[in-house]
């Protein structure tokens, strides 16, 4: 795990200077980690409300306050550092590509070990990334604090693991962080799928549009009295058969 | 007869459940979701809906879905055809959207819902929208029109509708098709304006008020209105045919002036020609809205000769409109759905399969929107309880209107969260942010620093309806079906406008919303307490939710707005969150 870690750490150093940029590509970047965090902040605002444990729904509601507060200060960097532009992106879309709602079917073990990664990694990213701004105190102050309160989330996920298995549960919290592991890894290659399926069926029916469609074109255009203004349609049934049809 | 009504898979995903043709329940994903606008399949407002009843989807008659699917992807097919070959990358994304989920929706819906293909149905879109505003409506028979950005082909309808003891029609009298859409030629010019379509309407019209009509010729070039109140839109301005992320041509901008760049300042009073320009185009296409839906409205008038009409479909959430409407039109009332979107689809379609097909008799009619989920008082303490967060209960509502009163009058803004959630767009005193109507701060700061929103977007009020007539010039009765849905923007007295400074627009107008003690029991004792204090019964009220979210749904979320905003107060039933000073 440590040289797992270890690794990571190398590596994320490493893309740094490459990836983290410019002050569009690391404005676009900050609004993404706002939408990130405003989806986290969605889902644990869920689990605390579904949440039995009294200390669970405490330590829950807290995270999602933080993530909330995470997802402005991210939102208000950005928007510093692009000088009144745009957003990136609607930040809906952002949110709804991220928001997982997990704690509604997973287990709750499962849940807690889903956190404590999650949130090891956030951590580790924020460290790095307070390390590679450090000549920009606004920036490093703004990873510095974020990576303080991961370290929080990671302590207290952490700590009801640990417990779990001193309950006598260490065999289900092993499952629980290996089956995150590799939902996380299973996630990644559907991602990767989906982008490939999307590029592959966009170019075969954009090859399609331009072979077949053209055929088409010539009778449509030839039958095609475009409607124009007010139309009136006879036979129209009003029963269960024709509701049944999707036409 | 149990049906569920289903609407999804473009904007505003909601689900509708009647019971003997009661509405037991309606609501709109997003507020599950949390995402504005979800247009997923409603699965979590389904489930809602039935927990509601205490039903499972096996006590279900019929899943009824919004509008028929594959009329609509004929258009898309057709469209492109004509459009050949300048759709060429819209093509492969739109086919890719239905070869990969929407043509297969039956399976969608019977996977996603847990229903049977024995229980599907498929509603027109339009026969939706027009099926939602007669059954919600208190007329035995009606002219109904609906109109919106399009449905399958059709982009407005009238229908007359009828319901008697025998049964139910709603017959469809003529229709104009796409792409020829007051609708989309408001969206194509909201995206011009800068702002969000489907999401930033609103905003063009209070942008408006600040304007004049200047453009209201050139955009005639652009629209023309016949003298059936057909209408025609010149395709050379719009580019919605074949592009999914553009609606308008340089040519609309070589007539108008150039786009305004989405989020660029816009400031009022205009301090710049830009903003004022902005602001003429927002007033012109508005003046030419309300143009044709008076039209229409004759148009309905003549072919039906009904001295009633029900309006729904997007364009109906246009309040400036369909108070011209009732005001000048030549019908005696007018009654407009509070959810007339797609999300109002939902009841539509299943109140067209229970009165319609089902010949099941019509219940009262919807006399306040609090269809959705509630909370119970002694839970949401709890929550406060173990969330560490300070909480006063009240145990004598009373007490708890008189305190929320006096920080009301001491012209603090806070939540107020009170039963089921409201069903439409609009808060309407169950999810509401509040404030003195008399505050002339309470509009900029609940703006800026509430829901971080335009400064130049007003707020509503909400008034007692034994007082409403000493603020408002309300047209009784025929404003008591619209008033309290908030559906109708009407003049502020002229010589009481001083006194509500935070909900009387630029032009003099409000979008008021009427509270009566028989439907919105709550609010109203809540603004008669106010009234006790102040001398005025009327209070800011506006949806709680920060900019681009949905309305609040649950406590936790109520408490996440109030975390992350300015409000002073929080009121979650009977408990009172303060906030302390920093």
């Amino acid at each position: 795990m440590i040289a797992t870690e270890g690794l990571s750490r190398v590596f994320l150093r490493a893309v740094a200077p490459v990836v983290w940029r410019g002050a569009a590509p690391v404005a676009a970047r900050l609004e993404g980690f706002a939408a990130t965090e405003a989806g986290s902040a969605l889902d644990m605002l869920k689990a605390a409300e579904l949440a039995e444990d009294p200390l669970l729904r405490r330590l829950f509601f807290r995270h999602a306050m933080d993530e909330a507060r995470h997802a402005r200060m991210f939102r208000e960097a950005a928007r510093a550092l692009a000088e009144g532009g745009a957003p990136a992106a609607n930040e809906y879309q952002l949110i709804h590509a991220r928001r997982q709602n997990l704690f509604a079917w997973l287990p709750l073990t499962e849940f807690l070990a889903f956190v404590h990664l999650a949130e090891r990694r956030g951590e580790l990213q924020f460290q790095v990334l307070q390390r590679h701004f450090q000549h920009e105190p606004g920036l490093e102050r703004l990873f510095a604090r974020i990576a303080k309160d991961e370290r929080f989330h990671v302590t207290y996920s952490g700590r009801w693991l640990e417990a779990r298995r001193r309950e006598g549960g260490a065999g289900e919290v092993r499952a629980a962080l290996l089956k995150v592991r590799a939902r996380r890894a299973w996630e990644s290659w559907r991602r990767a799928g989906r982008v490939l399926g999307d590029l592959t069926s966009r170019v075969l029916l954009g090859a399609l549009y331009l072979v077949v469609l053209p055929l088409f074109v010539l009778l449509a255009r030839a039958a095609d009295r475009p409607a124009r203004g007010w139309q009136k349609r006879r036979g129209l049934e009003a029963n269960l058969d024709a509701a049944r049809r999707l036409f | 007869m149990n049906v569920l009504g289903i609407s999804a898979f473009f904007h505003d995903a909601a689900a509708a459940l009647l019971v003997d043709g009661e509405v037991v329940a309606c609501a709109q994903e997003e507020r599950f979701s949390r995402i504005k606008h979800d247009a997923a399949l409603p699965v979590e407002a389904a489930r809602f809906c039935l927990g509601q009843a205490g039903l499972t989807m096996a006590d279900v008659d019929h899943v009824v879905f919004y509008e028929k699917p594959l009329r609509k992807f004929e258009r898309l097919l057709v469209t492109h055809l004509r459009e050949f070959p300048k759709g060429l990358l819209q093509f492969p994304r739109a086919m890719a959207t239905w070869l990969g989920q929407r043509l297969w929706i039956e399976s969608d819906l019977c996977k996603g819902l847990g229903c049977t293909r024995e229980q599907l149905l498929f509603c027109e879109h339009h026969l939706s929208h027009a099926a939602s505003a007669f059954f919600s409506s208190p007329f035995e028979r009606a002219a109904v029109v609906t109109v919106d950005g399009v449905g399958e082909w059709a982009t407005t309808s009238i229908y007359r509708a009828e319901s008697s003891a025998s049964g139910s029609s709603v017959e469809l009298l003529e229709e104009l098709h796409f792409p020829h859409s007051i609708g989309l030629l408001y969206s194509a010019l909201t995206a011009y304006l800068g702002f969000e379509v489907n999401e930033g309407e609103y905003k063009v019209m209070g942008l408006s008020a600040y304007g004049q009509p200047r453009f209201l010729e050139a955009l005639e070039r652009v629209c023309s209105i016949g003298d059936d109140a057909s209408l025609t839109l010149d395709a050379r301005y719009f580019c919605y045919p074949r592009s999914a992320t553009k609606s308008f041509t340089p040519e609309l901008e070589a007539l108008l002036g150039p786009a305004r760049v989405p989020g660029a300042p816009l400031s009022f009073p205009a301090r710049d020609d830009e903003s004022q320009r902005f602001a003429d185009v927002a007033a012109s296409l508005q003046v030419l809205t309300e143009r044709y839906m008076l039209a229409l409205a004759r148009r309905a008038h003549a072919l039906t000769g009904e001295s009633a009409l029900c309006l729904a479909g997007g364009v109906a959430l246009n309040c400036v409109a369909n108070r011209r409407v009732q005001v000048e039109g030549p019908f005696e009332r007018v009654f407009v759905q509070p959810a007339a979107g797609d999300a109002g689809g939902a009841l539509g379609s299943a109140q067209w399969v229970t009165h319609v097909l089902g010949r099941t008799p019509r219940r009262a009619p919807l006399r306040h929107a609090f269809l959705g989920a509630a909370w119970a008082p002694a839970d949401i303490a709890r929550f406060l309880d173990d969330c560490g967060v300070e909480h006063d209960v009240f145990t004598d509502r009373a007490l708890l209107d008189d305190e929320v009163a006096r920080l009301l009058a001491e012209q603090q803004v806070g939540g107020w969260f009170q039963g089921r959630f409201e069903w439409g767009p609009r808060a309407l005193g169950a999810r509401s942010i509040i404030a003195d109507a008399r505050d002339p701060n309470a509009q900029d700061r609940v703006n800026r620093k509430i829901k971080f929103r335009e400064s130049f977007r007003p707020f509503a009020p909400a008034v007692l309806a034994d007082e409403a007539g000493r603020w408002f010039e309300l047209d009784a009765p025929a404003d008591d079906l619209l008033a309290p849905f908030m559906c109708s923007v009407v003049p502020v007295r002229p010589e009481v406008r001083g006194e509500l400074p935070a909900v009387t627009h630029v032009d003099g107008t409000a979008r008021v919303q009427v509270i009566h003690a028989q439907d919105n029991p709550r609010f109203h004792s809540l603004v008669e307490a106010f009234r006790r204090r102040t001398g005025v019964g009327v209070v800011l009220n506006t949806s709680m939710n920060l900019k681009d979210e949905p309305l609040c749904a649950s406590p936790a979320e109520a408490y996440a707005v109030f975390a992350r905003s300015d409000l002073d107060f929080l009121v979650l039933e009977n408990c009172l969150i303060r906030r302390r000073p920093a």
